[in-house]
Parts: C-alpha cells; structure tokens; sequence
C-alpha cells in the first residue's frame, strides 16, 4: 500500500507546530501573504528538512473575463522557484470584476462563455508558470442561474483542455452537495481523477440552514467520510488540513490529523479489496 | 470564443460582485437569499482578517465592531492587494473622520504608521528618520516615537496627567 502524505497549511500561527513535527513532510503556503524577497525564516529551515512547500495562490482570478494579472502570475512563479516546488495550485473561480476585489472565492456560471475563458486563462497562466498547475474546486453559497452543466463536467473538460492537474478539496465538495443537494459521490465518479495531483479537507459550521466551509472549526464527519470513498477509488499522492482561523491547541490539530490518516487508510483498505475481488473475478471468468 | 460573450460575462461578473461588496441589486435570476448568505460571509471574512491584524482597535470596540464596519465597507471597497493591514488603516481613518475611534485604535494606527503607509492600496514600508509624538487621552499616556540613522528606532511611553 502506498502511503498518502499527510499536511497541513502553513500559517504563521501553526509555525512552531509543524517546526517541531518532522513526520509534516508536506505543506502549503498562501502565495499573497509571501513575499519572494522575504520568506519567514520558519519556512526556509522547513525548505532545507526536505519539506515539500506548494505555494497556493487564491487571487490570480482566473476565471474574471479579463487578462491576467502579470504581476500575480509572476509573483507565484517566483514562489515555485524559491520553494523548489513540484507544482502551484488556484482555484477555479473568480475574485474580483472591473477592478473590484471580492475578497473571497466566488463561483463561476457553468456556461461554455465561462468555461473558454477560464481555459483561455489557465492556458497563459501554464505559460508563465515554470511547473505544472493544480485546480482547486471551491466551495460556494449560492450558483449562477442557468447552469449549462455540471461542476463535474465543467472542472474536468477545463482540465482536459488545459493539461491541468486537480486538487479536490474534499471539504468543498461536501459543503456543495450539502447547500446545493449535490450527489458527492456522483461527482467523484465523474471527476478526472487520474489528474489528482493532492487532496484538500478542512473545517466549518452551520449557520442559518447552510454550511460555511469556514477553514476555523473542525472537520465534519462528513467531509472526512468522502476523503474514505476518494481513497476507495483513487490513491492521493498527499492530503492537506487546511486551518485558517480560532486556532485550536495543539493536540486536537493532531487529532484531526489523525482522522484524516485513518479515513484514507479505510479508503485504501476498500480498494485492495475492490482489486482483489476483480481480479478473483477475472481468475474465475467473470470478467 | 467571441468578444460578445466575454464582454457580456464580465458585465455579469462585475454586477455580481458589487451587489455581493456594496449591495447594489443583483441579477435578478439569482438566489437572492443565497447572495445574502454569501455578502455576510464576505464581509464576516473581511472583519476576521482586520481583527486579527488590528487586534487592539477590535478589543476595544466590542459589539460597535461589526456594525461600524459593515458601515464603512459598503462605500469603502477592499484594497487592491485585498491586505488587510491597508484595509484596517483605511477604516480608523473612516472612524476617526465619525468621531468614532478609541485610543486603542489610535495608539495601534500611530504604531503602523510610523513604519508604513499606503498607497494605491498597497502597504509600503516607510524609510529615513521620523519623529511622532501622540497624546491620548483617555489613556492618559504621551507616545513618542523616533527613528533614526545609526540609532535606530526608539519608543518613549509616559503617564501624563
């Protein structure tokens, strides 16, 4: 059996955590708060432990119906060079519209307008970018009217057309089918998963009927229960506690690492299983 | 893909966007309950980020917090590079000019600027020598801060009466 990694995102707040947790081989930055010229030292000393750092990027807007920020895209080029990084990651979203900043990730209508620009966007990001692209599905309140398709659809002819790896945040996906009476596992059926280049989980609340993936409360049962059913279907190369927020002691942080090992073992425990009865299927001419 | 639909998607993007930032009306075809949801998610996103890097100005202000600056971010759009150190100096200054800031606030204003300013939207770090002086009040103290060549910075804090 292949064993996943398992991380979390660095945030300066958890710095002395996972600088005292060697076994944490892999994380993730947030491309805005790093500054090239500037790297906390926390990070370099990580860097030279062999740490794999992703720097991923939540502004570069890559599904606004406009050019790219050159300056944003450069800026996480640079990242991926400092870090040495296998790849970068963003999302497939929006963040700002005619100069105006959002402030957050917003969803993009599932029409074939949206989806040639996003492709469009992604392409020229691939070409400024010195390694390989990963794409975050995002979690949303609410969605555009007049959907032409399916998320599923949607990510996966975006990726198809691109080359793009996925980064499928789990969370997201459990927080979509929730709010908008999704079938999450339709969906990871449907999802490229042979493009899985890493695996997101994290935390949130029900507020007023609808869940926030809000990245500052612990991970639902349910979140972790579809991360079991991905790792049935599909080994993840890493997996990644995203925390952002009301920052817990250190202890229910390892808790919940701990979770998240246990649900992609029972995932992997499934499918050798799975494999087995194929291929006694097989031996026996059942297939 | 043609010029028509892009430019009809970035109308649509940037009407969306502004009706979830500054509450203007939104397309009709939407959820309007579910874009209620998700402006009040935006703007509980743009208070956690300035409470925690303004934390004295947020402490001090209690429950006035989060209705202040609901105020101020409907006519105040977020800065550019979205930090929320340039977004918090913009709304003491929006506090100051209603009469509205504490000296905490104050205090923690007069010790970013003394280090940076803003502009553009962007957080620049300030160089070459400085002296402030601020009095607060309420606080009964008297600050000063200087900088300088060789010397480096210095703070000096007093009770005054």
């Amino acid at each position: 059996m292949q064993i996943s990694n398992v991380g979390i995102g660095w945030r300066p707040e958890l710095a002395l955590m996972i600088a005292r947790a060697p076994q944490i081989n892999f994380i993730e930055v947030v491309a805005e708060n790093i500054l090239p010229a500037d790297i906390p030292r926390p990070l370099l000393q990580l860097k030279e432990r062999g740490t794999t750092i992703i720097p991923h990027g939540t502004g570069l807007s890559l599904g606004t119906a406009a050019p790219l920020d050159q300056k944003r895209l450069a800026h996480l080029a640079r990242l991926a060079e400092k870090f040495n990084a296998p790849f970068v990651s963003e999302h497939i979203a929006f963040v700002r519209a005619a100069g105006r900043e959002a402030g957050h990730l917003l969803p993009l209508p599932r029409t074939r307008a949206a989806l040639d620009v996003l492709a469009e966007n992604i392409l020229a990001a691939q070409a400024a970018l010195p390694v390989p692209l990963a794409l975050e599905n995002i979690a949303a309140l609410f969605e555009w009217p007049a959907a032409e398709m399916s998320e599923v659809a949607f990510i996966t002819e975006a990726l198809e057309r691109s080359g793009a790896l996925l980064l499928l945040d789990v969370a997201n996906l459990y927080a979509n089918a929730r709010n908008h009476d999704w079938d999450a596992l339709d969906y990871l059926k449907g999802l490229p998963l042979e493009r899985l280049a890493y695996v997101h989980i994290a935390g949130g609340i029900t507020r007023k009927r609808l869940y926030h993936d809000t990245h500052a409360h612990r991970t639902p049962p349910g979140a972790l229960d579809l991360l079991e059913q991905l790792c049935a279907r599909a080994w993840p190369p890493a997996v990644l506690l995203e925390r952002d927020d009301h920052f817990p002691a250190e202890a229910e942080l390892w808790a919940e690492l701990d979770a998240i090992a246990a649900a992609i073992e029972r995932g992997a425990e499934r499918r050798s299983l799975q494999s087995e009865d194929s291929l006694t299927q097989a031996a026996n001419g059942y297939v | 893909m043609s010029d028509d639909a892009r430019q009809q998607l970035a109308v649509m993007q940037a009407e969306l966007v502004r009706a979830l930032v500054e509450g203007t009306d939104a397309p009709a075809t939407f959820d309007h309950e579910r874009l209620e949801a998700a402006a009040e998610a935006l703007l509980l996103k743009r208070a956690r980020a300035i409470a925690r890097v303004w934390p004295q100005l947020v402490r001090a202000m209690n429950d006035a917090f989060t209705a202040s600056l609901a105020a101020y971010a409907r006519d105040n759009p977020l800065p550019h590079d979205g930090s929320p150190l340039a977004d918090g100096r913009v709304f003491i200054a929006w506090l100051a000019r209603a009469g509205l800031l504490t000296d905490e606030g104050r205090l923690e204003a007069f010790a970013f600027d003394a280090r940076y300013r803003i502009r553009h939207g962007a957080v620049i770090r300030r160089r070459g020598p400085l002296l402030r002086v601020l009095r607060l009040a309420r606080l009964r103290r008297l600050i000063i801060v200087v900088r300088l060549p060789l010397v480096g910075e210095r703070w000096l804090n007093y009770k005054i009466l």
